[in-house]
């Protein structure tokens, strides 16, 4: 064949094509055509913010939307560094995002808790982070934790589950019995959440962390704490929050100082004030691993390591929740925990894993109603503290071919943001400070969030986590010193 | 319309897109009008035919190259210096090689061929070896050295605005490819294989032409050189195949590759703590489908671009899951690559004759010598020791599977008896708390299984016939079916799990990949050995039954034979044109409904 003809096949094969666009793009809802702007890169961007939302989206503080970030996009000219140069896609270098650093996010108004803070040098404070799959690993919290407790002393990773299903960058656990490794299926575990087969039957019991631990033989559990990511200070201190027949003895038990225990006394059948038992062990000295030997039968709710004095930070992650089941879980067993672990502030990080199935406003409604619940219950049994609300991330999903933000999304992290601040506490929007509707295009070319442009990649988990402690850290500032412009 | 011209990283030319195929359409364009034009005057010039003809060739190929220096350009911005810089030393270095050849100095060719190789491979380890040898010395000394990018530093320099990073060096697209494409012409010159290449533009056209510049396959000069001298020739059935192959590419590319790279393997592989065992493993089988699928959609997509300019490009892939055992898949996986490292990396290092240029025994130096090759194929694909433990793997998979097949069926049985009573044991020793031994011990007892099987077959009297034998009873076929489905199933999964370490340790920021992959892929390790739950797998196909779909599609479609493949190739090549280009249009509109297809939704099967 000549050249020509060649040619002539592939402007025919474009013309066919074009044509096929210019009859048939946006008739047919069985096969989709693109349009021609589309395919020329005429149209407009593609994100959610041109979505009908986009004007309820405008919010007057400032919130930067997609277009602004792509904006950012296009002026930054720098690269970084582009991963391989094997693949048949050639990896190139993602622009950088101007990423959000001082975001316009209204102050968090959270009092109590700013007010514990100043006292943290003579007691425990501490902040007990709920959330979905997007907290596991301890990605987010681990900083807030680090960068608290550089600030305010403290020490421990803080609440910790009996048996380790997820590993974490902070702490490494592991059974043991008779000296060697058992599997994790050693222990029964029920949980709040997930599949209605791991519940509890005919209770409601499963403490502070939405699981239960059941202990029926005589178990080590070994905890250590890790260096590699982002370390953690030594803990003086171990808690052990269980029912009345489990026995928990630290070995070697020279490592001991003193030991408290609250709740209902071992063989003691009187009605105990408080639901759970804790056995507060004193360390001798700090430690950074440590050996329980459980025995008896009964539920283990959790280990605590912490210090006597400064921040401590839990990490509850609840896979695959959306947040609508703390009400389902006994108020009890909440109530006991923040109160004698002088909780200050709960966070709550949810919304996530409702997105995919929010498809009107009535959806938006039903499920904010939803949380106005949870909110009330949790603050109820945390009595005077805090509640902060971080909001869902901007995710991405497929609407009539066509990649965007999940379209109620905006309205969502809106009606949220006004139901939490209806209820007293402070909200975070963690959609807006993102960037808004398509940002997570940007998090996800950077490197901060994974190919599902749902989950954060482990940078971007520290980058969040990073953004939520400044803000915090910066908002106690500046009450810190209005106070002492006040005294003034 | 002028920002098409502009570098733009977020808007590279992929095979993928719409501007690529508008670039091409330019491109060809003005390569049709270079041969007409050419012939128009040849016919007019009859006296001088032969003189204009090499002139048109000359001006086709600075054209082509042209085209491909702008396509790397929009690729990799400013690196395109890189490609420039490399082009010339080598050129002028293949001269010197070869004038000092051809008078009998041999010590000085060697001496140019060493500078020439030097220059090439320095560029390649800063380039992308930077990171991972900071963290190697880190590792050693304990000190807390960082790169620094010393090219970016003379940029900055020049520019005076501080445009350049230079605490991050950026890793070129395509350097991988091209350098080893330049070492095999300097090495080839130097063996006498090829004469160099007169003119630096040819020279210039040869590395960079772009089909198969950022991902290959890996044109060894000998191959591409004299073509640089033919004229354009393609017959109406080469065209139909080159259509086929720009086709087949881009369905495989977008349906098998990213569609289930997107909606599956992407998310397991980033968090494998989320998903169960039997998911994380699904994981590992589904990226061998995509990274074929990916890597051979891309040759194709090359081979056929490249065939309807008239240049041939070698076969990159051949069936690569066909393969028995480790050493046939690398036959036919990145076949270009394969033979590069055989040519260049294997025979020099001694072959099957010499171990550190001293005769051993054929059996040591092959082996050692294999298993160093694999080490530094390994290295190629990546910076970090995740590829090394690819590539290592993969060596001790072809010695353990050389010396398997040596054995005779009574030392078989035997030796794997031992080895599944060892990991029954290991197993029960460790109290199923070690997911690799969980994990072995599984496969092992699996292969147990098998290799019982055929034991006692064996003893019953039951011998393979050989699948070259004409005349093969219909009994002893099935018994050949089942024999080669067995082995294909093995090196299969075998594959996929040294895979485990390739993914884990790609696409990553160079700064962290070492630790980043070693992390993924003991948690993928972690969850296929300790967190598997059969109960899963059924409701798992439920909800990602298009993923599996796809994936059981693919492996159908790659094990049909290649006769039948071929039947299929050339009845598409026959097809009048008007009816070819209604095919394409189709499979055009087929690809965008992966590319535009709703998001397989999230779904947590283990708590």
């Amino acid at each position: 064949m000549k050249p020509h003809q060649i040619l002539l096949c592939i402007l025919s094969t474009f013309i066919v094509l074009g044509a096929v666009c210019a009859v048939f793009a946006g008739r047919s809802t069985v096969v989709r055509v693109p349009t021609l702007a589309s395919v020329l890169g005429l149209s407009a961007a593609t994100c959610a913010a041109d979505s009908m939302l986009a004007a309820e989206y405008a919010v007057a503080d400032g919130a930067v939307t997609a277009d602004s970030t792509a904006v950012a996009v296009a002026s930054d000219t720098t690269g970084t560094p582009a991963p391989s140069d094997t693949m048949a896609a050639p990896a190139v270098a993602p622009k950088p995002v101007e990423l959000p650093q001082s975001l316009p996010q209204t102050k968090l108004h959270l009092p109590t808790f700013y007010a514990a803070l100043q006292t943290s040098a003579a007691r425990s404070v501490r902040i007990v982070h709920y959330g979905d799959s997007q907290i596991e690993e301890d990605r987010i919290s681990m900083i807030l934790r680090r960068r608290l407790q550089d600030r305010f002393g403290g020490g421990g990773v803080g609440l910790l589950p009996m048996v380790q299903t997820i590993p974490t960058y902070t702490a490494k656990q592991s059974l043991e019995q008779d000296g060697r490794e058992v599997p994790n299926t050693f222990v029964r575990r029920y949980l709040a959440y997930g599949p209605s087969s791991m519940r509890l039957k005919g209770s409601n019991a499963y403490g502070p962390m939405a699981q239960v631990t059941y202990v029926t033989e005589p178990v080590d559990v070994q905890i250590e704490l890790l260096r590699d990511r982002v370390p953690t200070y030594d803990y003086d201190r171990i808690r052990v929050f269980c029912s009345d027949s489990v026995t928990v003895r630290l070995v070697p038990d020279s490592l001991e100082h003193a030991r408290r225990v609250m709740g209902a006394p071992l063989n003691d059948s009187t009605p105990s004030a408080e639901p759970m038992r804790q056995e507060m062990i004193v360390l001798a000295t700090p430690q950074r691993s440590t050996t329980l030997q459980m025995g008896g039968k009964g539920y283990v709710y959790g280990i605590s390591l912490e210090t006597a004095t400064g921040v401590q930070v839990d990490n509850i992650p609840m896979r695959g929740a959306a947040g609508t089941n703390f009400t389902a879980m006994s108020r009890g067993h909440f109530a006991s925990y923040f109160r004698n672990t002088h909780t200050e502030l709960v966070i709550m990080q949810f919304g996530g894993n409702a997105m995919p199935s929010i498809r009107s406003r009535a959806a938006v409604e039903k499920y904010v109603e939803s949380m106005r619940q949870q909110i009330r219950y949790m603050m109820s049994a945390a009595g005077e503290a805090s509640l902060l609300f971080i909001g869902p991330s901007d995710m991405i999903t497929t609407v009539e071919g066509e990649q965007m933000s999940y379209p109620m999304l905006p309205y969502l992290d809106q009606a949220l943001a006004a139901m939490v601040a209806e209820q007293g506490g402070a909200y975070y929007s963690l959609f807006r400070l993102m960037g808004g509707a398509g940002s997570m295009f940007s998090w996800r070319d950077k490197g901060l969030a994974g190919e599902d442009m749902i989950h954060f990649t482990r940078a971007g988990a520290k980058k969040v986590g990073e953004m939520l402690a400044k803000q915090l850290l910066e908002d106690y500032d500046s009450v810190v010193e209005s106070q002492d412009t006040i005294v003034q | 319309m002028f920002d098409f011209l502009k570098y733009d990283p977020t808007q590279p030319l992929l095979f993928t897109q719409f501007y690529f195929w508008a670039f091409f359409a330019i491109v060809y364009a003005g390569f049709t009008l270079i041969m007409q034009w050419g012939s128009v005057v040849e016919s007019r010039k009859s006296r001088v035919k032969s003189h204009s003809s090499l002139s048109r060739l000359h001006a086709r190929n600075i054209y082509l190259m042209a085209a491909s220096w702008f396509f790397y350009y929009k690729t990799s911005g400013i690196f395109l210096l890189i490609l420039a810089f490399i082009t010339l030393s080598d050129w002028l270095i293949g001269q010197r090689i070869y004038r000092s050849a051809s008078a009998g100095r041999q010590s000085r060719a060697k001496l140019w061929l060493a500078l020439s190789v030097c220059v090439d491979l320095s560029l390649l380890f800063y380039f992308k070896y930077a990171y991972f040898f900071t963290n190697i010395f880190n590792g050693l000394f304990g000190t807390q050295a960082e790169v620094f990018d010393i090219f970016a530093y003379i940029g900055n320099g020049f520019s005076r605005d501080g445009r350049f990073m230079v605490d991050r060096i950026i890793l070129p697209v395509g350097i991988s490819f091209y350098i080893f494409q330049v070492i095999s012409y300097s090495v080839d010159i130097y063996r006498g294989k090829i004469a160099p290449v007169r003119n630096l533009l040819d020279f210039g056209f040869y590395v960079s032409f772009f089909p198969q510049l950022v991902a290959g396959p890996i044109v060894r000069a000998s191959e591409f050189v004299p073509q640089l001298y033919k004229p354009f020739f393609l017959t109406r059935r080469q065209f139909g195949i080159a259509v086929f192959w720009i086709c087949n590419g881009l369905l495989k590319k977008i349906i098998l590759s990213d569609y289930l790279a997107v909606n599956f393997i992407d998310r397991v592989f980033q968090s494998p703590m989320l998903f169960s065992g039997f998911e994380n493993f699904f994981a590992l089988l589904t990226y061998s489908m995509q990274v074929y699928a990916d890597f051979s959609g891309y040759t194709d997509i090359a081979i056929g671009v490249a065939l309807l300019m008239g240049f041939y490009l070698p076969k990159n892939f051949d069936s690569p899951y066909k393969s028995r055992n480790p050493q046939e898949f690398w036959r036919r996986w990145h076949q270009s690559l394969s033979r590069w490292l055989k040519s260049y990396v294997y025979i020099p290092l001694g072959g099957n004759r010499t171990l550190f240029g001293r005769p051993v025994s054929k059996l040591l130096s092959s082996n050692f010598n294999s298993m160093l090759t694999m080490l530094i194929g390994g290295l190629w694909h990546g910076a970090s020791w995740n590829f090394v433990i690819w590539g290592g793997l993969n060596g001790v998979g072809m010695i353990v599977n050389k010396c398997w097949r040596a054995l005779g069926e009574h030392w078989r049985y035997v030796l794997m008896t031992a080895l599944a009573v060892a990991m029954v044991v290991a197993r029960q020793l460790t109290r199923d708390t070690y997911a690799l031994v969980n994990m072995v011990e599984v496969w092992v007892l699996i292969l147990w299984v098998g290799t019982s099987i055929w034991y006692v077959g064996w003893l019953w009297g039951v011998r393979l016939p050989s699948s070259e034998t004409q005349t093969v009873k219909p009994s002893n076929r099935v018994l050949l079916w089942v024999d080669n489905a067995w082995d294909v199933l093995q090196t299969f999964v075998f594959i996929s799990f040294t895979r485990l370490f390739f993914r884990s340790a790609s696409n990553l920021d160079p700064a962290i990949a070492s630790r980043e992959a070693w992390h993924t892929a003991k948690q993928m390790v972690h969850q296929i050995g300790c967190a598997w739950d059969n109960s899963i797998i059924l409701p798992f196909i439920q909800e990602y039954k298009y993923v599996v779909l796809l994936f059981v599609a693919g492996m159908i479609i790659h094990w049909l034979p290649e006769r039948f493949k071929q039947r299929y190739r050339l009845a598409f090549a026959a097809l009048p044109l008007p009816l070819m280009v209604l095919a394409v249009a189709v499979v055009v509109l087929i690809a965008y409904q992966f590319i535009t297809a709703d998001m397989q939704p999230f779904i947590y099967f283990q708590f």
